[in-house]
């Protein structure tokens, strides 16, 4: 269930503000059914298996080429009996509102939105390789036990890096890579050589011979 | 000079064995739109208004607006380099500025690196760019002479130590050049002084630099200079930053001067940040708050009390008007913040008048309490004297029959307008120009032919310096106009006239 909530590619705050009104109505209807985990689960499957991956059919999903009837008729021949009614029909409310193209937008909020009520904190953590599953598991519990909340850990992959670990908490970084370190020592390399050249420019240079 | 590249390493070496760090926790934002110098963050959620923050190029900005899901952010540097998805960084703190005696002699952007190519600027202390102005209890009245040299204007509009005098007129009215005169007038009084250009000319600022070595000034001088291709941001801060560098002589006691060149383009820069902020426009299309703008930043000249050492900071703010306009948006609020205002207008200056200043409509709110005794006693009711003037030479020029007494009034006005006129980059001592003025508004004068005028002036001024040396040190001494000292002008003067030869051409 625990998906990615950001999607870094684009960021257009006017569809945010849309996703995040859309995405409280479809938790709130979800919550109504009883649905939440399954809808949650369908949506981001329809988002990442579907409008991800193929593009005629994001075309004829979120695209405005059909006409808004064409548009529910597409989604009822699709998904009518395999899809949670719920979020079906909070399809077709998206749809006929003309915001289909908003459903990314929609769906980052919705798990945004569903993780807060939960408690639930999402971090990232950005490695130079591969993080073990064992050693992932031991950061998501050790993260928990500092936090004092349940956390969702997703990890990414950036070889620049260098060593260490990266850890994105909303908005906030920590930051114990080599590739940080690295800079650090070379910024205070750089000050205090040029403090102790100020101070004493003879230690560094040798008397010119003539 | 050779280095010695063993020491250099064993430097670097030790630093890396006391390496040590801490994880680094910062807060972080992405861009999400970037251009005419301006960028929007998104994240950055915890960050402060005014806060710095640092893109990944190294440029620096400030958080200027604060909304909902975004930040709006000047960058104060290149911008051209930044992109959209850039990692910002808010770094914690206030914009700040290196201060104390390293920037003097220094030319300096309003980040306070250096752009004289003369090696970084090794200070240890800061300040921050925004301060909070004095307030009421730190401060006193203005009560002590801040000499511009310029005769003009120490005798009908004075500056003390702590005012803020405007600098107001047209373009080449002469504007720099008074500012420039009362900068190298500091000389030897250990008063530190800073030019501010502002969307300047590149070139006229190097001539102002190369003006200011040239007479000795830089070594109590800093400029800070925002071009006019320097982005709307750095033009912004500009004034700002002058001021912390400024203020830190001021809390440490000392007096010191700044040269606002000029505010109304600070004003354009400000106007057109806050518009590509998107925050409403009004009057002019300038922001709701570019008074505030220019008020806290005029607040900050002030003279402290003596508890917290009698500092004092001094401002020459500049205005360019347009087409004499004195009633449009910008200049009607620095006129309202000022102390008085200095008013050049460009007839005066093409009639041969210069400093071309106006005497009807500049003043100073501090008046007399600006000037030492023997000034007051001598210029006293100069100003009123020559606006009368102007108004009764206007008349004249009628065609009109006058009457002796009229005709002797405006000989009187012609000699005394050819008096206060001024070479540039020649700033007189505050004692001869009271011998000057003295020998003028005491009618010493209507015998000399008017084109005679500055020729007499130089000539008695070398006269009383050789013969009557004793002038010079009682007024030093006193500082007022005794009854001797009255007495020994009178004599100066009785025995130069004699000697004074009015050349051949000149009529009366």
């Amino acid at each position: 269930m625990a998906g990615t909530s950001s999607d870094k590619q684009t960021f257009d705050l006017s569809r945010q503000r849309i996703g995040s009104v859309y995405a409280k109505a479809l938790l709130g209807a979800a919550d109504e059914a009883g649905q939440t985990d399954n809808v949650l689960d369908e949506f981001g499957s329809l988002i990442h298996d579907v409008i991800d991956q193929r593009e005629d059919l994001r075309h004829a999903i979120c695209g405005g080429i059909l006409s808004e009837e064409q548009r529910i008729d597409v989604l009822d021949k699709a998904f009518g009996g395999k899809m949670t009614p719920v979020l079906l029909t909070f399809l077709k409310v998206v749809t006929q509102h003309e915001r289909q193209d908003c459903l990314r937008e929609i769906y980052a909020a919705t798990v945004k939105l569903n993780n807060e009520r939960r408690g639930l904190v999402e971090i990232t953590a950005k490695t130079a390789t591969e993080l073990p599953q064992e050693l992932s598991d031991s950061l998501t519990a050790s993260l928990q036990a500092k936090l004092g909340r349940e956390v969702v850990l997703k990890s990414e992959v950036d070889p620049s890096v260098i060593g260490g670990l990266v850890l994105h908490v909303g908005d906030t970084v920590f930051d114990g890579s080599v590739a940080n370190r690295l800079k650090q020592l070379r910024q205070k390399a750089l000050e205090t050589t040029a403090q102790q050249a100020k101070a004493s420019l003879e230690r560094f240079t040798n008397p010119t011979q003539s | 000079m050779k280095f010695n590249a063993d020491e250099i390493a064993s430097v670097i070496k030790q630093e890396i064995q006391q390496f040590d760090t801490q994880v680094d926790v910062r807060e972080v934002g992405r861009v999400l739109e970037v251009g005419d110098g301006i960028a929007r963050v998104y994240g950055l959620s915890g960050i402060m208004a005014g806060e710095m923050v640092e893109f990944p190029n190294g440029t620096i900005g400030l958080a200027f607006n604060l909304e909902e899901n975004s930040v709006g952010v000047i960058i104060l540097g290149d911008y051209l380099t930044i992109k959209e998805g850039d990692e910002v960084k808010a770094l914690g703190t206030l914009l700040s500025v290196p201060v104390g005696d390293a920037v003097l002699g220094r030319v300096v952007d309003p980040l306070g690196n250096p752009l004289d190519g003369m090696g970084p600027i090794q200070s240890g202390e800061t300040r921050p760019v925004e301060f909070l102005a004095p307030g009421v209890s730190e401060r006193q009245p203005v009560h002590e002479p801040m000499q511009t040299g310029i005769k003009a204007v120490d005798a009908m509009t004075p500056v003390g130590r702590g005012q803020r005098q405007l600098i107001i007129g047209d373009r080449k009215t002469g504007k720099t050049a008074i500012a420039i005169d009362a900068i190298l007038n500091q000389k030897n009084t250990g008063v530190k002084c800073f030019y501010v250009a502002v969307g300047q000319k590149d070139s006229s600022v190097a001539g102002v630099v190369e003006v200011l070595r040239r007479n000795g000034a830089m070594d109590y001088t800093t400029v800070i200079v925002a071009g006019a291709s320097a982005p709307a941001p750095l033009q912004y801060v500009a004034p700002y930053a002058g001021t912390a560098m400024a203020e830190y002589f001021m809390f440490n006691k000392q007096a010191a001067l700044i040269v606002y060149d000029d505010l109304s383009k600070q004003a354009a820069a400000y106007r057109e940040l806050s518009l590509l902020m998107r925050r409403p426009p009004g009057r002019e299309a300038y922001p709701g708050d570019v008074f505030y703008c220019h008020s806290r930043l005029l607040e900050r000249s002030s003279k402290l009390s003596d508890e917290l050492g009698a500092g004092s900071l001094t401002s020459l703010p500049i205005i360019e008007t347009l087409e004499g306009e004195v009633s449009a948006y910008i200049p009607t609020n620095v006129i309202s913040i000022t102390d008085g205002q200095i008013y050049l207008q460009p007839d005066l200056f093409f009639a041969g008048i210069r400093p071309a200043m106006n005497v009807g409509i500049s003043v100073s709110r501090v008046g007399g309490n600006a000037q030492i005794k023997a000034m007051k006693k001598v210029a006293g009711g100069l100003r009123l004297d020559l606006a009368s003037f102007r108004e009764l030479e206007a008349f004249a020029q009628l065609g009109t029959e006058l009457d002796e007494a009229t005709q002797r009034r405006l000989d009187r006005g012609y000699r005394m307008v050819e008096l206060l006129k001024q070479g540039q980059y020649k700033p007189l001592d505050v004692y001869d120009q009271i011998l000057s003025i003295y020998a003028g508004t005491r009618g010493h004068l209507d015998e000399v032919p008017v084109v005679d005028v500055l020729r007499w002036e130089a000539e008695y001024l070398e006269f009383a310096k050789a013969k009557y040396s004793q002038i010079r040190e009682k007024l030093e001494e006193t500082k007022d106009l005794t009854d001797e000292i009255r007495d020994l002008m009178e004599t100066a003067i009785a025995e130069f006239q004699k000697t004074f030869v009015p050349s051949e051409t000149a009529e009366v």
